[in-house]
């Protein structure tokens, strides 16, 4: 069954950084629907790892800076 | 909610619908009808089968016309594209949907061997990719929600 994945991202932060990107923009930016972008903002799609990478591109930052994965305790 | 979230969710409320009335008519056809006469019994439901089909495209054409609509009154185009997440969420559910399709199938064959005449398999067996429909319509609507 689906469950909210542990990763973390701060896509929203970013996107407000970057002049407050709409999720279209960003969407259109990295080639995915804007409810793909919605999905990932709330944690319930982990997208693959070439759109991760596409994200941080577009914002010009690394990808630790924009996904995070708790450490095991 | 997106374009292809809002086509599964008509077509899962035409199929049922759609279905529900087929399998209440064909049922009410078995009680008067040869129903047990080989191949000359599946055509006593041909028409209804026809009907069935004709209505579920009409209800396709038209649901997706209405969709487009109000997406385009609303957004101002209609985005039908397909992502990643859209493939991912239509291989899963499809993969739900395959389970219910092999029981259903097996079903049917354990129907044949013990003697259910061809007009029931061919029923039991159309009814089994309804099921496979709807079950996999209703796993693209529970990844869209709940994530996948």
């Amino acid at each position: 069954m689906a469950k909210k994945t542990r990763i973390t991202n701060d896509i929203r932060t970013l996107r407000f950084l970057a002049d407050e990107m709409t999720q279209a923009d960003l969407a259109s930016r990295i080639g995915v629907t804007r409810q793909t972008v919605i999905a990932i903002e709330q944690g319930r799609y982990s997208p693959s790892l070439e759109v991760a990478f596409q994200i941080a591109n577009v914002f010009g930052v690394p990808l630790e800076k924009v996904f995070q994965y708790p450490e095991e305790a | 909610m997106s374009f292809h979230e809002k086509s599964t969710a008509v077509m899962l409320g035409g199929i049922i619908l759609v279905y529900s009335w087929y399998f209440t008519q064909m049922l009410a056809i078995a009680e008067t009808a040869p129903v047990d006469e080989g191949v000359a019994a599946i055509a006593t439901i041909a028409p209804l089968l026809g009907i069935t089909i004709a209505a579920l495209v009409g209800i396709a054409i038209v649901a997706h016309i209405v969709i487009a609509i109000v997406d385009v009154s609303r957004q101002g185009d209609v985005d039908d594209a397909k992502d990643e997440r859209d493939e991912l969420i239509d291989l899963k559910s499809e993969q739900r949907g395959s389970i219910a399709l092999t029981i259903g199938a097996l079903a049917v064959l354990t129907m044949m061997l013990t003697g259910f005449s061809m007009f029931w398999a061919a029923n039991a067996l159309l009814g089994a990719m309804v099921l496979s429909t709807i079950v996999k319509a209703s796993f693209q609507l529970y990844y869209y929600r709940r994530g996948v």
